[in-house]
C-alpha cells in the first residue's frame, strides 16, 4: 500500500505539472533557462551505483517507493548492448568470451570495443537520418531519384564513428561548406538541410503567386527541421502568427528563415575518395557467372541457327541509296507513308578516310533542311552520333583494315543504339535518346557531301551504299542482311533458350550486375546532393504567412526567449549566405545555448531506453513532455559540454550505468504503479526496428554483406516518364544483402517489408518511431519471399556446419539468434519439427519468434 | 477464453481510452494493465503527456463508413455537374475582364462550351451531363457541391490537400484519421482499405494512403479486386500443408514458452494473438474478395460483364463487400500517375477523348454501387464521396485566339459530390460564376468538406487530434466549418 500511495503522489506530481500551469509557456519555461551543472546528490536509498546516472535515477525511484531490478544476466546484457549500439546480434564466440570473463571491468572494456566498431556509426546514423527526414528522391509529383544523396548518409556514419564533437557535427550540417572550406566533407554534410522533399513542379509553375507560396513551404521545411533537430523548438508553428504555446514570435520565425534564405538544393562536385576495386571485382564475378549461365543456351541457339536455311532475307528496306541513284549532298525520301521510329541503317563505304578528324556521313533532315540526327565517321573507324547540333557521342569503332567498310546501326525503342560489323555487334549498345519519330512527309535522308576523300591530293567521290529499314533488326537479321551467319546470340535469345530456373538465375544476376554498374557510375560522378546556395533576397514578415501580404523587413536572427545566447546575429540585410548560416550555426551550437546539449543527450537516452527523459524528443516546448528527471537531463547535458561534446562518452556513461544493466523482467508490484517505467525500475524490453529486424535475419542466415558506404542498393525497378516510377521488388543477390541503412530511400518507393514494421515515411521527420503489433506483420514475416529465402539460407548454413547432429545444429541457431542455449524442452521440440518438416520450417519459425524480435 | 482482438485495427486505442476511464475508479493496477495491454504505439504510451485528444464518436453519427472515390487529374466541372448555359453562348469568345487568369500552364485560350450536353435528371431535376448517363439516373441520391476551391493547381500538392488537408508530404490521409478515430468494426479486416486503379498507382504511390505521423497500423492497406487481394497473404513459395501447420504450431509453442518466462508482458501475448488473427485473415480476405459469389445480376449491375467497366466495377463490388464486413474507410482511385499514355482525368490535350474514356470506365460501376447500397439499405449510413483535386478551366488550353480541345487545371472553382449518410439528396449547393471559373456563392474548401464529413460520422473535427512536432494536428488544420445546409 505504501508504494501505491507513493505512486499516487508521483502521478499527481506529473499531472499537476501538466494541468495547473499557465496555458502556454512564458520566458521562464524550463528548457529555455541556462544550463547549470546540478551537483550530484547524496544517495538516498539502497541501490547499485556505477556512476552518477544511477544516483539521479535511484533517488527518484526510491522516493516513489520503488526498488531497482536485479542485474540482467550477462548474456542478456550483451545481446542488449549489441542491438543497442550495433543494431545486430553479437557473435556467439563473443558472448562466450564475455560471459566467461570474470576480470574486473570486463563489461566496460567490451563497451569500449563495441563503441569503437564501425557498426556503431551505421546503427546510430539511422536514428539521426530519421530526424533529418532523409529521403533519396524529390517527392511530390516527379519524385526523381537523387543519385548523390547517399554521400550525406555516409558522412553521418563516418562522423559518428570518428566521434566528431557534437557541436561540429551540427555546424557541418548547417554551414560545413562555408565554415570548414578546407574539408571536402563540409559540403557533403549540408545534405542535412536539403534532405527533405522538394516540389520541383511547384517551384517552376507558371503562376508567380503560387511559386512564392511553394518557396515559403520550402523555407518552412528548412526552419522546421533545423529548429526541431537541434533545439527541440517547433519554430514552424510561428509561420502565420506568434507561437500559440511557446515564447516564439512570428518575427523570429522569419529571422531564422532569413538566416536560411540562401539555401537551395542541388548536386555539387566533390572530391572523389573511393576505391572502385570491390565494385569491379564483383561485377567481373557476375559477368563470369552470366557467361557460364549463358553458354548452354548459346550452343543450343547456334546449333539451331546453323541447321536452318541460311541467309534468306525477308525484310525489305524502306529505302536503298547508292552512288548510282543518289548524288552526294542531295536529299532523298523513303518509301511508304509510315513514320520511321525504330530503325536500322546499313552503310557500305569505300575505304579511304584519313587526315581530317570527323566527317558527317548521313543526316536525317527536317522539312527546312536542318539536320536532326547525324551519323559521323571519324579516323580509325570511329562511328559517332549527334542530335540537333548537340555533342557528338562515340558509338564505337569499326574495323577498317579490310576492304569496304560495312556496318549497321540499329536504333531500338527505349534508347539503345547498336553498332554491327559483318553481322557481329561491336561492344555494348550505347544509351541514346529513344528513337525520334520521322514522318516520311516531313523528313528526308541526306548523304553528306563530306563523304569524299582526299588521297594523296586527289579528291574523289567515295562509293557508298545505304539501306534503311523501318525496324530495329535483330542480330540475326543484321547478319542475314550482311550476308553472314551471325555468331551473335542476343540476350533475348539466350533467355528464351534457357530452362526456367536458369532463366530466373540469369535475371537475378543481370539485375545485380546492372545495379552495380549504376552504383559504380554514381560513385565516379563524385557529386553530392547538398546545398547549392542562391543569392540572398530580402526577407519580410508575411502577414498570416501569406507571401502576397509582406510586412516589415526581417534580418537574420534567433529566438529571444533562449537565455544565454543573443538572438541578434548583428548582420546587415545584405549579408551573404555564408555569413548568415555561419551565424546561425554558431548561435545554435553555442555551449551557452540552453537547448542544444539538452536535446541531443535526450535523443541518446531515448534510443538506449526506448523513451526519452523528455518524451517528445523534438519538442522541448510547452506542448511537449516534461522531463521525468530534470536534474539528470541537465547533468548529462553539462557532462557532454565539459567533455568537449564527446557523444561516445555519454553513450558510455549510459550503458555502463546500473540503471541500464537492470533485468527487463516485470515485477508486478512496480508494474502496477509505473507501467510505463518512467522511473526506470527495470529495463524496458524493446522490439527490433524494421531495419534491425531485416539486418538480424540476414546476419543469422549467414548472408549479411557488411560492406560499408557507397551508393545504396535499389529494391525496385524504376523508369522516368516526366515523373519517376518505382516498382518494388525483392531482389536476390549479395549486393542486396547489405544492411538496410544502405537501401535507396525513395519517397514513393517505400519498402512494404520495412513499412509494416513501422519504418517511417521519409517525407516527415520522425524523432521517435511508433511500435505496433498487427496481423499484417505476422503475414509478412511468415510469407514474404525474403523471409522464406532467408529461412532456406539458414537451413543451408545449419547443414554446412557438418556436425551430423540436429541437436547441435539447433544449439547453434539458438546461439546465433537468441544468444543463449536452448532448454531441453526447446531443443527436443525443434529437433522433432526438423525431422518431420526440414530445417527451413524451423528457420522460418525462428525468424517469426518473439525472442528474435524482442530484446530483453 | 475468447478475446476480441479488433483493437489491432485501431479501435483498440479508442477502447483503451474508455477502458482507462472505466478502470480508473477501480484501481491503479487496472490502469497499468490496460495501458500495456495495447502495444506501445498506442496514443497513451507514445504521445507524451500533452495528449488531449478525445477520439470519436463525439455525438450520434449519421454515417458509419465511407467510400471515397478519388478522380486523379482533375474532373471538368463544366462538363459534368456544373451546368453553365452561358458558356455555350460565349463559346469562342475571350474571357471577360482584363486580368488574365493565373493558370498552371499559362495558356488561356478562348472560352469553350461543354462537350457533353446537360439534362435535368430524376425527380430532383439535378443537372448532370451526358458524360455520366448512369450516374445521372441516380441524381436523386447525390448532393453536389458546385463551389469548391483549392489552394493550388499543381496536381500532387492539390491531391495531398484533397486527401490530407495539407499541401505537403507527411500528413495522414482522411482514411488514416478515421482508422485512428473510429477504428474498424471488423476484427479481421483493416479499418482502411485502398483499391488503386489496376492501370497504375496514382502519382506518389503509397504516399496517397500514408499514415503520415499516425501509427503505422492506420496506413491504408491496398487490395486488388482481381488475383490475390493483398500481398503476403500466403507464402511466396509453395509450402506443404503439413509443414505449414507444423511450423505454425511450433512457433506458437516457442512464443508461449518465451512469454511464460516474461509474465505480464502483454505485448508478447498480443503478438501471439496477432498470428491467430493473421490466420483468420487468410480465410476472411479470400472470402470477401470472391466476387464470383455474387449473382450475375449484381455483377452486371456493376458492369463487371463488360470489358470497359470491368476494372472499376470489380473495385466497387469489392468495396461494398468490405463495407458489409465492417471496414471503415475505402479509398478508390480512378486514374493513375502522370505518365504517358495518360491514364487519368488530366485532359490537357483533348477533353472528349480523355474524359470520355475515363467516365465510361466508372459511370456504370458507381451508379451500380449507389443503387446496390440503396437497395440493401446501406446508403442510409454509408457516405460515398466523389472528388477530384481540382477542376478544369472553362476556356481551352490553347493559344489566346483559339478554342483548343483541352482544358487546363482550375483551382478556383470545381464540383464534387457526396451521397448517403444523412445528406440532403438530389441537392446542389453553391455556385460558380457565369462561366464556371470561380466559386462565388457559398464557397467551400477541403477543410469545410472534411469538417462536414467528420460531422456526419459523429466526430467534431476540432477534437480529432494527434500530437506531432509541437502541434495537436487535425485533418482540418486550424480551419473548417460544418456546412449545415447540406445536412438532411
Amino acid at each position: 500500500m505504501i508504494s501505491l500511495l507513493a505512486a499516487g503522489w508521483l502521478i499527481d506530481d506529473i499531472k499537476a505539472d501538466e494541468s495547473s500551469a499557465a496555458p502556454r509557456a512564458g520566458d521562464d519555461w524550463w528548457s529555455f533557462q541556462p544550463l547549470s551543472r546540478p551537483p550530484i546528490p547524496p544517495v538516498q536509498g539502497s541501490f547499485r551505483v556505477h556512476n552518477p546516472v544511477d544516483v539521479f535515477v535511484g533517488n527518484r525511484r526510491s522516493a516513489a517507493g520503488l526498488k531497482e531490478s536485479d542485474p540482467a544476466s550477462r548474456a542478456s546484457l550483451f545481446r542488449r548492448l549489441y542491438f543497442d549500439l550495433h543494431g545486430l546480434p553479437p557473435s556467439p564466440v563473443d558472448v562466450d568470451h564475455f560471459v566467461e570473463d570474470q576480470t574486473p571491468h570486463a563489461y566496460e572494456r567490451w563497451v569500449d570495443r563495441v563503441l569503437a566498431a564501425p557498426q556503431y556509426g551505421e546503427r546510430w546514423a539511422r536514428h539521426w537520418l530519421d530526424v533529418a527526414r532523409f529521403g533519396e528522391s524529390q517527392g511530390f509529383e516527379r519524385d526523381h531519384l537523387r543519385l548523390h544523396s547517399w554521400r550525406y548518409r555516409d558522412w553521418v556514419v563516418e562522423a559518428l564513428n570518428q566521434n566528431l564533437p557534437y557541436d561540429e557535427f551540427a555546424q557541418m550540417q548547417l554551414a560545413g561548406d562555408v565554415m570548414f572550406p578546407d574539408r571536402p566533407q563540409g559540403l557533403v554534410a549540408t545534405g542535412f538541410l536539403v534532405a527533405g522533399a522538394y516540389d520541383i513542379v511547384g517551384q517552376t509553375q507558371q503562376s508567380g503567386a503560387m511559386r512564392a507560396v511553394v518557396r515559403q513551404d520550402e523555407m518552412e521545411d528548412y526552419v522546421s527541421t533545423v529548429g526541431q533537430a537541434f533545439l527541440g523548438l517547433t519554430v514552424h508553428c510561428a509561420r502565420c502568427h506568434d507561437h500559440k504555446f511557446d515564447p516564439i514570435l512570428q518575427r523570429e520565425y522569419y529571422q531564422l528563415s532569413a538566416a536560411l534564405t540562401g539555401v537551395k538544393p542541388g548536386d555539387r562536385k566533390v572530391f572523389p575518395l573511393t576505391d572502385l576495386n570491390r565494385y569491379d571485382a564483383r561485377i567481373e564475378h557476375l559477368e563470369r557467372r552470366l557467361a557460364a549461365n549463358a553458354q548452354p543456351a548459346i550452343d543450343k541457339v547456334l546449333a539451331t541457327r546453323r541447321r536452318l536455311e541460311p541467309l534468306q532475307s525477308s525484310i525489305e528496306p524502306v529505302a536503298e541509296f547508292n552512288s548510282q541513284n543518289l548524288k552526294l549532298g542531295s536529299k532523298a525520301r523513303w518509301d511508304g507513308d509510315a513514320a520511321l521510329f525504330e530503325k536500322s541503317i546499313q552503310i557500305q563505304l569505300q575505304p579511304g578516310l584519313d587526315g581530317s578528324d570527323w566527317q558527317r556521313l548521313l543526316a536525317f533532315t527536317d522539312h527546312l533542311g536542318n539536320p536532326k540526327e547525324v551519323i559521323w565517321l571519324g579516323n580509325e573507324g570511329r562511328v559517332g552520333l549527334s542530335y540537333e547540333g548537340g555533342q557528338r557521342s562515340l558509338l564505337g569503332r569499326v574495323d577498317t583494315s579490310s576492304g569496304d567498310l560495312a556496318f549497321t546501326l540499329v536504333f531500338q525503342e527505349g534508347g539503345k543504339v547498336w553498332l554491327f560489323q559483318d553481322g557481329q555487334p561491336i561492344g555494348v549498345p550505347m544509351s541514346w535518346r529513344s528513337p525520334v519519330k520521322y514522318p516520311s512527309d516531313q523528313y528526308a535522308v541526306q548523304i553528306s557531301e563530306a563523304v569524299s576523300g582526299q588521297v594523296k591530293g586527289d579528291k574523289w567521290e567515295r562509293r557508298f551504299g545505304v539501306r534503311i529499314f523501318d525496324a530495329a533488326l535483330s542480330a540475326v537479321e543484321v547478319a542475314t542482311e550482311s550476308g553472314v551467319v551471325s555468331e551473335y546470340v542476343s540476350e533475348d535469345e539466350i533467355r528464351m533458350a534457357l530452362d526456367p530456373e536458369d532463366k530466373l538465375t540469369r535475371e537475378a544476376l543481370a539485375f545485380e550486375r546492372d545495379q552495380l554498374i549504376a552504383q559504380r557510375k554514381r560513385l565516379m560522378a563524385a557529386e553530392a546532393y547538398a546545398i547549392k546556395p542562391r543569392s540572398v533576397e530580402p526577407v519580410y514578415l508575411l502577414n498570416r504567412g501569406n507571401p502576397a501580404t509582406p510586412g516589415e523587413t526581417v534580418y537574420p536572427g534567433g529566438v529571444e526567449a533562449l537565455k544565454g545566447v543573443s538572438a541578434n546575429f548583428n548582420l546587415r540585410s545584405d549579408a551573404s549566405d555564408a555569413d548568415r548560416r555561419t551565424a546561425l550555426a554558431r548561435w545554435i551550437s553555442a555551449p551557452t545555448n540552453p537547448l542544444f546539449a539538452r536535446v541531443i543527450v535526450n535523443r541518446l537516452w531515448l534510443h538506449h531506453f526506448g523513451a526519452g527523459l523528455v518524451e517528445t524528443p523534438s519538442d522541448f516546448g510547452f506542448s511537449g513532455g516534461r522531463p521525468s528527471h530534470p536534474e539528470l537531463l541537465d547533468w548529462l547535458a553539462s557532462e557532454l559540454i565539459d567533455r568537449d561534446w564527446d557523444l561516445k562518452a555519454i553513450h558510455r556513461l549510459i550503458v555502463t550505468s546500473a540503471t541500464y544493466r537492470q533485468s527487463s523482467r516485470i515485477r508486478p508490484s512496480a508494474h502496477s504503479v509505473d507501467a510505463d517505467n518512467r522511473l526506470l525500475w527495470r529495463m524496458s524490453p524493446r522490439r527490433l526496428e524494421a531495419e534491425g529486424l531485416r539486418d538480424a535475419i540476414l546476419e543469422v542466415s549467414g548472408l549479411l554483406n557488411d560492406e560499408m558506404g557507397g551508393p545504396g542498393f535499389q529494391d525496385f525497378t524504376t523508369y522516368v516518364h516526366n515523373s519517376q516510377f518505382y516498382s518494388m521488388l525483392d531482389p536476390v543477390g549479395e549486393t542486396f544483402h547489405r544492411r538496410s541503412l544502405y537501401r535507396t530511400w525513395v519517397r514513393s518507393g517505400r519498402s512494404p517489408f520495412l513499412d509494416v514494421f513501422d519504418c517511417p515515411d521519409p517525407s516527415a521527420t520522425a524523432p521517435k518511431r511508433a511500435v505496433t503489433t498487427t496481423p499484417l506483420q505476422s503475414l509478412t514475416l511468415m510469407n514474404h519471399s525474403f523471409v522464406l529465402r532467408m529461412s532456406e539460407a539458414l537451413a543451408e548454413r545449419m547443414k554446412n556446419l557438418q556436425v551430423d547432429d540436429l541437436s547441435e545444429e539447433v544449439r547453434q541457431v539458438y546461439r546465433w539468434s537468441f544468444g543463449r542455449e536452448p532448454s531441453p524442452e526447446g531443443l527436443a521440440d525443434a529437433v522433432s519439427l526438423i525431422e518431420m518438416h526440414g530445417r527451413a520450417s524451423f528457420a522460418r519459425a525462428i525468424f517469426n519468434s518473439s525472442e528474435f524480435l524482442y530484446v530483453d | 477464453m475468447s478475446t476480441d482482438w479488433s483493437h489491432y485495427w485501431s479501435s483498440g486505442e479508442g477502447r483503451s481510452r474508455r477502458d482507462f476511464l472505466a478502470t480508473a475508479s477501480t484501481g491503479l493496477a487496472g490502469i497499468a494493465a490496460t495501458r500495456l495491454f495495447l502495444d506501445s504505439g498506442s496514443v497513451l504510451a507514445s504521445d507524451g503527456p500533452a495528449q488531449t485528444s478525445v477520439r470519436g464518436p463525439h455525438f450520434t453519427p449519421r454515417a458509419k463508413r465511407v467510400i471515397h472515390i478519388v478522380l486523379c487529374g482533375g474532373l471538368s466541372q463544366v462538363d459534368s455537374f456544373d451546368f453553365k448555359p452561358r458558356l455555350d453562348r460565349y463559346h469562342g469568345m475571350s474571357l471577360p475582364g482584363e486580368k488574365k487568369p493565373d493558370v498552371f500552364f499559362g495558356q488561356v485560350g478562348l472560352l469553350k462550351r461543354n462537350d457533353w450536353a446537360f439534362q435535368q435528371r430524376g425527380q430532383s431535376g439535378l443537372w448532370v451531363s451526358e458524360l455520366f448517363p448512369h450516374l445521372g439516373a441516380m441524381a436523386d441520391e447525390l448532393t453536389v457541391l458546385r463551389s469548391m476551391y483549392a489552394e493550388t493547381s499543381n496536381h500532387t500538392p492539390a491531391t495531398f490537400q484533397e486527401n490530407t488537408g495539407f499541401r505537403l508530404n507527411g500528413f495522414p490521409v482522411a482514411g488514416s484519421w478515421l482508422s485512428y478515430g473510429l477504428g474498424s468494426e471488423s476484427d479481421d479486416l483493416p479499418a482502411y482499405v485502398v483499391i488503386p486503379d489496376p492501370r497504375g498507382y496514382p502519382a506518389g504511390g503509397s504516399i496517397n494512403w500514408t499514415n503520415g505521423f499516425l501509427p503505422a497500423r492506420h496506413q491504408g492497406v491496398p487490395m486488388r479486386a482481381k488475383g490475390q487481394a493483398i500481398d503476403d497473404l500466403f507464402p511466396a513459395r509453395a509450402i506443404p500443408v503439413g509443414a505449414e501447420q507444423a511450423s505454425r504450431a511450433y512457433l506458437s509453442r516457442l512464443n508461449r514458452r518465451h512469454a511464460e518466462q516474461r509474465e505480464s508482458e502483454d505485448e508478447l501475448t498480443a503478438r501471439i494473438r496477432s498470428y491467430e488473427l493473421a490466420a483468420r485473415m487468410q480465410i476472411t480476405v479470400p472470402e470477401v474478395s470472391a466476387l464470383a459469389r455474387e449473382s450475375s445480376q449484381v455483377r452486371s449491375l456493376y458492369g463487371i460483364d463488360q470489358p470497359v467497366t470491368e476494372d472499376f466495377g470489380r473495385g466497387c463490388l469489392l468495396a461494398r463487400r468490405l463495407l458489409e464486413r465492417g471496414v471503415r474507410f475505402i479509398q478508390m482511385f480512378s486514374g493513375g500517375a502522370f505518365g504517358s499514355p495518360r491514364i487519368n482525368w488530366d485532359g490537357h490535350e483533348d477533353m472528349i477523348r480523355n474524359h470520355g474514356r475515363e467516365a465510361q470506365r466508372i459511370d456504370k460501376p458507381i451508379a451500380g454501387l449507389l443503387r446496390d447500397l440503396r437497395d440493401r439499405g446501406m446508403l442510409e449510413d454509408t457516405l460515398v464521396l466523389f472528388t477530384s483535386e481540382f477542376g478544369r478551366t472553362p476556356f481551352a488550353q490553347s493559344k489566346p485566339d483559339q478554342v483548343g480541345k483541352g482544358r487546363d487545371h482550375n483551382q478556383y472553382g470545381f464540383s464534387v459530390w457526396m451521397a448517403g449518410g444523412g445528406f440532403k439528396r438530389g441537392f446542389a449547393y453553391g455556385a460558380t460564376d457565369e462561366v464556371g471559373l470561380h466559386a462565388i456563392e457559398n464557397r467551400v474548401n477541403w477543410y469545410d468538406f472534411y469538417a462536414t464529413v467528420l460531422h456526419q460520422l459523429g466526430i467534431d473535427h476540432e477534437k480529432l487530434t494527434y500530437y506531432h512536432n509541437g502541434i495537436q494536428r487535425r485533418l482540418t488544420n486550424v480551419h473548417g466549418n460544418v456546412i449545415q445546409p447540406l445536412l438532411a
